[in-house]
């Protein structure tokens, strides 16, 4: 029987088509973390999520908000020396953890993704205020008279539509969308 | 004359159509033929990709195979988010037949194929590589004259593509302000994050990104600040307000897509380039409008 997998190969097993070297490669220069505009809202700099990966601390990255705080903005991925390509492991960890449905509580991240994709399979295009409920109440009330004055005035600009678009072709659309996920009957 | 399979994306029909309007109106001015992708659907932004990665690549095909289709040989947006994701879709199917299969499967099902014969390009690489700014110039009749305009690249036009002419410190934005007549002023932070969409998923650190970049702008003596996306355009702009409630700042500076600025500077009515919808009024700009 093969040898169970480690952490680096799940995660490396997270990447289709990236074509960065392997993890093992990073040479802990810091680079990412000196480069990353996030870093200081993240719980561990990506140089250090990267370390927790390769030493198997499986728990403590599920735990982690990191790479859910990346903007996904590739600057640590052009400067890599080793050539990793960081900001799609970031990906990588994103999805690792939507699979094992282990995240840090609190986060917006998981339930914005996951509204965006099903809003998608529904309609095929994407729209603003059908995403609002994913993450508003997050923001308290404050942050919810901020946000409405805001839509407000985007209406009253006329920049804010109010009714969702769809495609045309959404059955087959729809129909391909189901052959990479199940989707269910969605609305 | 060549046509191009034009991609708007999401965007661009709703907070965005200012780009979507200021684009169609220079493009028809530099006689550009911009052909929109029937029936197209939205790309994913950076919201699929932690879902599943091949759907996200699926989603994206679809749009390419439809241009394909229709015999396009170029695909075109003015959406840095959409061109990142298209470009690298369409490298990544190109060099991975396994890729490919799994997409093409998938595809079938909306009685497509993609073969990964198209140029994915964005739209101000179309302007300065087809166009040319000899050609720009020629067409500037209202040169905004001394307006001290801050480029902002953001990443996803540049990154993660290495073969740029420089990843860095590229200059062409500034060619082109330069071409209208504008002063492009020099400041670090030009290929900085603008937080994406964290705006949604982590305010804070966001709205932090964003205030570095308007104090960055604004302490180089920038009168605009001119970008190539509808995400980094609606974070600098549209959150400008929310920043100065957060960092108790006063800032105050009009974020105008670049075609917007070549519009004006090519005489065009501000109107018709979808000015007149800013939450920060383009004053300087309009200074230099056609009355
Ligand atoms: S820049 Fe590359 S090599 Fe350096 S710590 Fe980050 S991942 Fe490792
Ligand atoms: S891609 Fe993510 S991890 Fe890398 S520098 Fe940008 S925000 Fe930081």
């Amino acid at each position: 029987m093969a040898a169970e997998l480690s952490f680096s190969d799940e995660i490396a097993n997270m990447m289709y088509a990236s074509h960065g070297n392997p993890i093992r490669e990073c040479i802990q220069c810091g680079t990412c973390s000196g480069t990353c505009p996030a870093a200081e809202f993240m719980d561990h700099t990506p140089r250090q999520i990267i370390g927790m990966i390769r030493a198997d601390l499986k728990d403590e990255v599920l735990a982690s908000n990191t790479y859910w705080s990346c903007a996904s903005c590739y600057h640590c991925t052009v400067r890599c020396p080793a050539g990793i390509d960081i900001a799609d492991m970031m990906y990588a960890l994103k999805r690792y953890s939507m699979w094992k449905k282990s995240y840090q509580e609190g986060l917006i991240g998981p339930a914005f993704s996951e509204s965006f994709v099903k809003m998608i399979a529904g309609s095929g295009r994407s729209f603003e205020p059908q995403l609002a409920p994913a993450y508003l109440f997050k923001y308290g009330p404050r942050g919810l008279i901020q946000e409405a004055q805001m839509a407000t005035s985007l209406v009253f600009k006329g920049r804010m539509p109010l009714l969702p678009r769809k495609i045309k072709g959404l059955e087959n659309f729809q129909r391909m969308v189901r052959r990479i996920i199940p989707i269910g009957e969605s609305s | 004359m060549k046509q191009y399979a034009y991609y708007p994306g999401c965007s661009l029909e709703s907070l965005a159509e200012s780009y979507n309007v200021s684009t169609l109106e220079v493009a028809r001015g530099l006689g550009l033929d911009l052909k929109e992708i029937e029936d197209w659907n939205c790309c994913g932004a950076t919201a699929y990709f932690p879902v599943d990665e091949l759907l996200a690549y699926t989603l994206v095909a679809r749009n390419l195979a439809i241009a394909e289709k229709d015999g396009a040989s170029d695909f075109v947006t003015p959406c840095s988010a959409c061109y990142k994701n298209a470009y690298f879709t369409n490298a990544y199917l190109k060099r991975d037949a396994d890729l490919a299969d799994h997409i093409n499967y998938a595809l079938e099902a909306d009685h497509l194929h993609i073969n990964g014969t198209l140029r994915v390009r964005h739209l101000i690489e179309v302007i300065l590589e087809d166009v040319g700014l000899e050609e720009v110039k020629k067409n500037v009749t209202h040169p905004l004259k001394d307006l001290k305009v801050a480029p902002y690249y953001g990443c996803q036009m540049l990154r993660p593509r290495k073969d740029h002419e420089n990843v860095e410190n590229p200059q062409f934005f500034e060619q082109l302000l330069a071409a209208l007549g504008a002063d492009p002023v020099p400041y670090p932070s030009k290929t900085r994050c603008c937080g994406g969409s964290l705006i949604i998923t982590n305010r804070k650190a966001a709205l932090d990104m964003v205030r570095k970049l308007l104090e960055d702008a604004v302490n180089h003596k920038a009168e605009v600040i001119a970008t190539t996306c509808p995400m980094c355009n609606i974070n600098l702009e549209v959150y400008q307000a929310q920043v100065n409630q957060e960092f108790g700042t006063q800032f105050s500076i009009p974020v105008m897509y670049f075609t917007q600025l070549m519009g004006v500077a090519m005489g065009l009515k501000p109107k018709s380039l979808g000015i007149g919808k800013e939450m920060v009024p383009g004053v300087p700009l309009l200074n230099f409008a056609q009355s």
